[in-house]
């Protein structure tokens, strides 16, 4: 028994080192691209062209100027509102309505002309119409938030099911399981991997539905300061509002990427696996 | 009633004999959507006893697995009957284990979290069921392999895993379809090995499919001979090799040319149909 075991063991051992020396190399370029972005960013602009590109090191005076004061934070906290909101908001309803439609194929065809119908709708487009439907505080971009991420973790979450696996509910079901049991361990882990890509995608269109709605009508947030920044000619403060939005989608991301990472642990090893 | 539908009531005789573990009752198949008609499997009738080993062999797509269908309750005979210890096969049948073709683990589960997973939605305590599952993977030679997940695991050890899957919750009946289709000579001889002394301690039922002749004769107490098109009965056939036998030299054990020249005579035409008119290979 013992040389059958060595016999098939996988041939993956031999793979460690080269696969983290190889991320090691992809690191040091991005950071480079950083560094030659910057570092060109800061030289290749002239005095001429300073009061519309800036430049970093001004950028980075300014952040630290806007970060020693109270104002920013409210900005920050008003715009973090309403993507928490709208986002969770949008994902639960996603989740629960791409879940039904994703088992059901009765919903799933009849509801499907006015989902379509809706899909082909530019979200963002709809700003306006939240804004005049329930006016220029939070929940007109609260709305709009809901409408980018709802969509995205929805027809995620559908087609995740879609494409769940028949033959193990099947077995699942003849090995003893409940449908509560096969939903919770069989059908969400398989589609657990889509329907986290669609949480992921919809953060960016969270924060730009926040952001435009703020654009288009309102007196506080990112989005209006970044606006008022532009209308006042003001760079630095443009690109600190900029690179401040960036933080949050890159901190959204990396929070869920975590998430994923506990609840999904074996997408890693059938990855690494999979390559020839 | 009954005797109108041709279903004569149970006759006991002094002693009770159990009821067949499967028994198929003039089961015919017709798939919807095959608008002509054309019946898969043609009026099958045999009983498996209950503790034997009995194998189907038959030539592709004769209606092998869609038996194993039909006996676990996912598909519905289109006339005829299934039974399953005393009682009609009408809904899924969870009396039954099926090892399918594929091994078709769960990626997201280890090898030990595929193997506890029928204890564990049977509400098998925490401890239990890891020791019951870590036993059976050391059986079959997996000890050490039990965190690594399906796509870290090479065919074999994939079906291995598969295989006690299902027997590791015990169920009554185990449906195993071609198990060992796709493995080498000598995984395969190992597993067979190993099949054999679970199931002398076990004594469960089987219902295994195979294509291969040899390898009904090692495992089975009876072999059904299958036809194709449509799926036909030819022949039941008792093997009479005593047990325990030695997987290993099986060629050796007394009775086994006889077996297999018996078994073959029957198989050959099935074969010969499939091989001979477009000569494909
Ligand atoms: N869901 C289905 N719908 C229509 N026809 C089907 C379906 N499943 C199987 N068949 C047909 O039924 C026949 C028997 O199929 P089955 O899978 O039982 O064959 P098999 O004996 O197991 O073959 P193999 O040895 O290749 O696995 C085949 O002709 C196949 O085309
Ligand atoms: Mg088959």
């Amino acid at each position: 028994m013992v040389d059958l075991a060595a016999l098939d063991r996988p041939a993956a051992k031999g793979r460690a080192r080269p696969r983290s020396m190889r991320r090691y190399y992809v690191l040091m370029t991005q950071l480079s691209l950083l560094l030659t972005l910057i570092l060109g960013w800061q030289w290749g602009v002239s005095e001429a062209q300073l009061p519309y590109f800036s430049r970093p090191t001004l950028v980075a005076a300014k952040l630290m100027e806007l970060i020693s004061q109270p104002t920013i934070y409210r900005h920050i906290w008003v715009t973090l509102q309403e993507i928490l909101i709208g986002y969770f908001l949008g994902a639960v309803f996603g989740l629960v309505l791409g879940f039904v439609l994703g088992r059901s194929q009765f919903l799933s065809d009849a509801l499907q002309p006015f989902i379509i119908g809706l899909y082909s709708i530019p979200k963002i487009a709809l700003a306006p119409v939240f804004i005049v439907w329930l006016g220029l505080g939070m929940s007109s971009k609260v709305a709009v938030v809901f409408l980018a991420s709802f969509f995205l973790v929805f027809f995620n979450t559908y087609s995740g099911l879609r494409a769940v696996n028949e033959e193990l509910v099947r077995l699942a079901r003849l090995m003893g399981a409940s449908w509560p049991q096969t939903i919770s361990r069989v059908i969400l882990p398989a589609a657990a991997d889509q329907i986290f890509l669609g949480l992921k995608t919809a953060v960016p269109y969270a924060v730009i539905g926040a952001v435009i709605g703020e654009y288009i009508g309102s007196n506080e947030g990112l989005g209006f300061f970044i606006l008022y920044a532009s209308q006042t000619y003001d760079a630095p403060a443009l690109f600190a509002g900029i690179i401040l939005l960036v933080g949050i989608v890159f901190a959204a991301n990396l929070g869920l990427s975590h998430l994923e990472g506990k609840l999904i642990r074996w997408k890693t090893s059938s990855s690494q696996a999979v390559q020839i | 009633m009954t005797a109108i539908l041709g279903v004569s009531p149970p006759v006991y005789h002094e002693v009770k004999k159990p009821p067949p573990a499967i028994d198929f009752r003039d089961v015919k198949l017709t798939f919807a959507g095959q608008t002509d008609g054309t019946l898969v499997l043609g009026g099958i009738s045999f009983s498996v006893r209950p503790g034997e080993i009995m194998s189907v062999v038959g030539p592709s797509g004769c209606g092998k697995t869609t038996l194993l269908r039909l006996a676990s309750g996912l598909v519905p005979p289109s006339s005829g009957q299934v039974w399953c210890n005393g009682r009609r096969v009408d809904a899924l049948n969870t009396e039954v284990g099926f090892v399918t073709q594929d091994s078709n683990l769960f990626p997201w589960l280890t090898a030990l979290g595929n193997v506890e997973f029928p204890l564990a939605v049977r509400g098998v305590p925490d401890k239990e069921r890891r020791e019951r599952a870590m036993h059976w993977l050391e059986l079959v030679g997996l000890s050490g392999f039990e965190n690594h997940y399906p796509a870290q695991l090479s065919g074999g050890m994939q079906k291995r895993v598969s295989i006690i899957r299902t027997l590791v919750y015990e169920p009554s009946v185990v449906l195993l379809d071609e198990p060992f289709g796709a493995l080498d000579a000598q995984t395969r001889m190992h597993l067979h090995h190993e099949l054999l002394s679970l199931w002398q301690h076990q004594k469960s039922t089987m219902l295994f499919i195979t294509h291969d002749l040899v390898e009904a004769i090692t495992l089975s107490d009876t072999v059904v001979v299958m036809t194709r098109g449509p799926g036909l009965v030819k022949e039941i056939y008792d093997v009479p090799l005593a047990r325990p036998r030695n997987v290993f030299e099986i060629y050796l054990e007394p009775g086994f040319d006889k077996a297999y020249a018996s078994l073959w005579k029957h198989f050959k035409h099935e074969v010969q149909e499939v091989l001979l008119p477009g000569g494909a290979l």
